[in-house]
């Protein structure tokens, strides 16, 4: 039987409490992930390798799909908007190229606008007039075929730079595919609120892609296609005697929709911007850590991630491509995306630095205008 | 049950059992003070306290499956078993190297009438703790095990291997020092 001084002190001591010790929680999640190794590392590395390989595959399956997807949507609906101002234009037609001669060298670019049959949209065109001020609503003006500014050479050291700012050209359309690898992005630090000592080092983004491009006319053009995203950041917690450090990788497929606007165009140059969406899934990510204990590394755990929602950004961008023959070409695209917050529990740089300045550079391959 | 309703405890339980991460520090932060508390009773060195609570936090958010919820406070006294379990491994470990000693036959200490005594109610929580820690170490084994862990002499000397004599002898003599201690201290702290 228990004394009662026994009891008393029992029940006295019963609420007392000490501090934690520094240090200890990071030594228990260190101990919680070596012991999630032991029991589990041989079944999940060989379970990684198989589904890592069917994940991306199936993705790389998928990603062409959702792109010849987008790309027929877009053919469509082109073909239904613009089939008619595509037919052949009449001798009449309101939409043409007045150029005049060039006795006087500088030259303006006024839109024009003629007076347009019932079943024609109207447009405003663009063209070059002499500074004589010729009034270009007469009823008979000068009329020459449309033409080019690039395919004309002959005079081209007679010309001004404004001579190639891009002109309007809706019954002209060219299809581009260009082939791209991007590289961008910033890179920086957070903490995950759910483990408040685990720090986030994110490295530059890398993006890979495949874009299909499309002109109607000279001005307009949509661009879409697969980008390939590799995320990487690197992690720690704890101290370097006793705590975790390792890296995350996520792995995202996109399918991006841009809007291109040509500014500038010479034979061998051409400026523009874009601006459009992008949707991307992440299809596969790990956490590698590796556990440190007294200073040792002493195991390693590799924890799948899977992300459902899907990522989505908005991205504008300013190229500039230069033409090394006819159809191929290479192009510089600096440019900036905001990447909305998709509440994933995954830390990556999309979601702590949502802001992306990146610089794309590539080669473009231009099919022969029909 | 501080905090926490045992519905959100049981609730937290439930999810820790999956691994979730959030779920096992809310759990951690809900009984690290009190267990530390426990293990400082049978370690005085601050690093090896550490050391103990960590593996046997590691071993208790890792059999969160064999606890079987018997009601409030179930859990707590789960935890604390498996932390005690773990100091008196550490305890072992630490008498084969020489370090730990259970006197067969202690020195003899001028034994004071205390069993009904309350001196204890009337002396800070912390001082109680220094006292105890301050403890040798043998008889500060016996002593948490057979007042705070409510340990029969016989079930103290299966699990220190010494006899239930030597149990109730060191028992006897770590009351009469805290005796004499808490005396000590009340008589200080009337002048």
């Amino acid at each position: 039987m228990k004394e009662t001084w026994a009891n008393i002190l029992q029940t006295r001591m019963a609420v007392y409490k000490e501090p934690a010790p520094e240090g200890l929680w990071e030594g228990i999640e260190a101990g919680l992930a070596a012991t999630a190794i032991t029991a589990s590392a041989a079944v999940a590395s060989k379970a990684l390798v198989h589904a890592k390989h069917l994940t991306h595959l199936k993705w790389f399956l998928v990603a062409p799909v959702a792109t010849a997807a987008v790309v027929t949507a877009i053919v469509v609906g082109y073909k239904a908007l613009f089939n008619k101002p595509m037919t052949p234009i009449p001798p009449k037609a309101p939409v043409e190229m007045v150029e005049q001669p060039k006795a006087d060298t500088i030259q303006q670019v006024v839109p024009v606008q003629q007076p347009a049959p019932a079943e024609t949209v109207v447009v405003k065109e663009p063209v070059q007039v002499q500074k004589s001020k010729e009034d270009v609503s007469q009823p008979e003006p000068k009329k020459e075929p449309v033409k080019e500014p690039e395919v004309d050479n002959s005079g081209e050291t007679a010309k001004q730079w404004s001579d190639y700012l891009v002109q309007y050209d809706g019954h002209n359309v060219r299809k581009t595919f260009s082939v791209s690898a991007f590289i961008g992005g910033l890179p920086g630090s957070a903490k995950d609120p759910l483990f408040e000592n685990t720090k986030y080092h994110h490295k530059i983004p890398l993006h890979f892609g495949i874009m299909l491009r499309c002109d109607f006319g000279n001005t307009f053009g949509l661009s879409t296609g697969a980008v390939y995203s590799i995320l990487a950041s690197d992690i720690s917690s704890g101290t370097s005697e006793s705590g975790i450090n390792g890296k995350q990788r996520l792995y995202f497929i996109g399918v991006p929709l841009n809007v291109n606007l040509n500014i500038y165009r010479t034979k061998t140059v051409l400026v523009y911007t874009s601006t459009g969406v992008m949707a991307e899934k992440c299809f596969d990510g790990q956490i590698k850590r590796n556990i440190l204990y007294k200073g040792q590394a002493i195991g390693t755990d590799i924890e799948n991630l899977d992300v459902k929602p899907l990522y989505w950004s908005v991205n504008a961008a300013a190229g500039i491509r230069y033409n090394l023959t006819s159809n191929f070409g290479f192009f510089a695209e600096p440019g900036v995306g905001y990447h909305f917050d998709n509440k994933a529990d995954v830390k990556s740089v999309y979601t702590d630095m949502q802001l992306e300045f990146n610089l794309s550079l590539g080669l473009v391959y231009k099919f022969p205008s029909r | 049950m501080g905090l926490f309703g045992n519905g959100i405890e049981k609730h937290l339980v439930e999810r820790a059992r999956t691994g979730e991460r959030t779920a096992v520090r809310k759990l951690y932060e809900r009984y690290v003070e009190q267990l530390t508390a426990v293990c400082c009773r049978y370690i005085p060195d601050a690093n090896d306290v550490k050391d103990v609570l960590q593996i046997g936090f590691v071993k208790i958010f890792n059999s969160l499956d064999k606890f079987e919820d018997k009601g409030e406070g179930s859990l707590q006294a789960w935890m604390t078993r498996i932390i005690v379990n773990e100091a008196l491994k550490f305890l072992r470990g630490a008498k084969k190297s020489g370090s730990v000693s259970y006197m067969a036959d202690p020195p003899d200490i001028q034994e004071d009438n205390t069993d009904d005594d309350d001196g204890f109610s009337q002396v800070p929580r912390e001082v109680i703790m220094k006292m105890i820690r301050a403890l040798p170490e043998g008889y500060r084994t016996v002593f948490n095990l057979y007042v705070f862990e409510d340990r029969s002499h016989k079930e103290i000397a299966e699990l220190l291997g010494i006899t239930e004599n030597t149990s109730a002898s060191q028992l006897h003599r770590a009351k009469a020092i805290l005796a004499k201690q808490i005396r000590e201290f009340r008589k200080e702290n009337k002048r």
